[in-house]
């Protein structure tokens, strides 16, 4: 795929994550949990990219989502766009491709650009905040490994390592 | 000699190549965050002066009619499955609300009269008062980034302002807060900004005060009188006073009195009060004009 296709992409997924995440996020709750699944498709797709397209990413999912919200604005637009170009600046040759790392990424990513938010807009009642963060980390790392796969078979079709190795 | 200089210089050149490289790949996300404050300047200089924000308005516009199309897709699609699964339950509820309509059409019919009544002794007095109209709106996302607003597929085209009051026929929602065409952010109640001037509805109390949302889906009453009666259960109406964002118009529910803190020595009492509107169940709206 070349590089300005991949970006096209990436930036359908992260739209149609975002309109899936702005129509059913309520109805997709789990015992109080609220995914958000703009940030586990962003989170995955900047392991892709390097820290130029993350941070652009970034700050299309922060656009989509502060466009959506009457309040915080910048602090979405600048959280986003900071951890895109944080996961786009992760080691290429190490980390691509692995979907334990993509698990451990959104594992991490999640509660540091939510820690991130807080830090720029701090809230109200920082214990059931935090609550609210350990629950929505939790639900995107149930999500993380089918939309890494999803992403990765859009990128790279049917069979990834054949893609891979033609690449190389 | 001449080969290790050689290989010295090259080494050289292949580092200032990498720092290039590396400040190339970091350059643009300096550009983009050059971007991210210009846009969020544009937007909080729209904001306030109480005008629509171009860059959120195209992007909503662009948007709203895809996530309107997943969300009554959704709908329809819950809609059947729940249909199927709850066949002989949907039996038992259409019972209990045939039950209930019949008793509130009584209930209508009755305030109906009392509306008559008290028409015909504000006209009387000479007091007049018009009702606000109405237009509803459907909800098309609710807390899109977990704060407590939602948006709703109405903007300025349908003759929607900076906060204007939006209800449900449970009670208040919110204000329109941030504008488009065609769609509407709306800061809920419930929210920290939120402030309503507000009323005990009980005959026997009518204690006036402000209802402050919390950011934790309750709201709190200040600014009451130390003579005001509230106990737990009283119902809180809007006092058609102004708060701070405008006012609401007289008579609207807000919420259920939760909790009355006893007054300590020199300090006011804490109402908390649970709003009427739960939110995560709202399909419809309806915005006051």
């Amino acid at each position: 795929m070349t590089e300005p296709r991949r970006s096209e992409y990436l930036f359908g997924v992260i739209l149609a994550a975002f309109i899936l995440h702005a129509a059913l996020a309520d109805n997709l709750a789990l015992f109080g949990a609220r995914p958000n699944l703009c940030l586990v498709a962003l989170l995955i797709c900047g392991l892709n990219v390097g820290p130029g397209l993350g941070a652009g990413l970034g700050l299309f999912a922060g656009l989509l989502e502060a466009s959506y919200s009457p309040l915080f604005f910048g602090t979405l637009l600048a959280t986003r766009l900071i951890g895109g170009a944080a996961v786009g600046s992760l080691e290429f040759r190490v980390f691509r491709d692995n979907a334990p790392f993509a698990f451990v990424t959104v594992l991490v990513g999640t509660p540091l650009v939510d820690g991130l938010f807080y830090l720029f807009a701090p809230q109200p009642n920082p214990a059931a905040w935090a609550i609210g963060v350990m629950k929505e980390t939790a639900y995107h790392s149930v999500l993380a490994l089918p939309v890494y796969y999803l992403i990765r078979r859009i990128m790279h079709g049917r069979n990834p390592r054949l893609a891979a190795a033609r690449r190389v | 000699m001449a080969r290790s200089s050689r290989s010295s210089l090259i080494g050289v050149s292949s580092a200032q190549r990498a720092t290039a490289r590396r400040g190339r790949r970091y350059s643009a996300v300096l550009i983009l965050l050059g971007i991210a404050i210009l846009l969020s300047f544009i937007h909080n200089r729209a904001v306030d002066r109480d005008r629509m924000d171009p860059v959120t308005a195209a992007v909503r516009t662009i948007t709203v009619p895809l996530v309107n199309a997943v969300s009554n897709t959704w709908e329809w699609i819950s809609g059947q499955v729940s249909w199927v699964l709850r066949g002989r339950g949907v039996d038992a509820e259409n019972r209990t609300l045939r039950d209930e309509n019949a008793r509130l059409q009584e209930e209508v019919n009755r305030l109906r009269e009392a509306e008559i009544t008290a028409n015909r002794l504000r006209l009387l007095l000479g007091f007049s008062e018009s009702p606000p109209k109405k237009i509803s709106a459907d909800i098309i996302s609710l807390r899109p980034q977990g704060s407590d607003s939602l948006v709703i597929a109405r903007g300025t085209k349908d003759g929607i302002r900076k906060y204007s009051v939006v209800v449900s026929p449970n009670g208040v929602v919110g204000v329109a807060y941030d504008l488009a065409p065609t769609s509407s952010g709306i800061l809920l109640a419930s929210s920290l900004q939120s402030s309503i001037g507000c009323r005990i509805q009980r005959r026997e109390s009518r204690a006036i005060g402000v209802c402050r949302g919390t950011g934790k889906g309750t709201m709190t009453m200040m600014y009451l009188s130390p003579e005001a009666e509230v106990k737990m259960g009283d119902i809180v109406i809007t006092s058609g006073l102004a708060g701070e964002q405008g006012i609401f118009p007289p008579g609207l529910v807000i919420g259920k009195v939760d909790s009355v803190s006893r007054p300590g020595s020199g300090s006011s009492r804490t109402v908390t009060i649970r709003p009427s509107v739960d939110i995560s169940k709202l399909e419809e709206v309806f915005v006051l004009k």
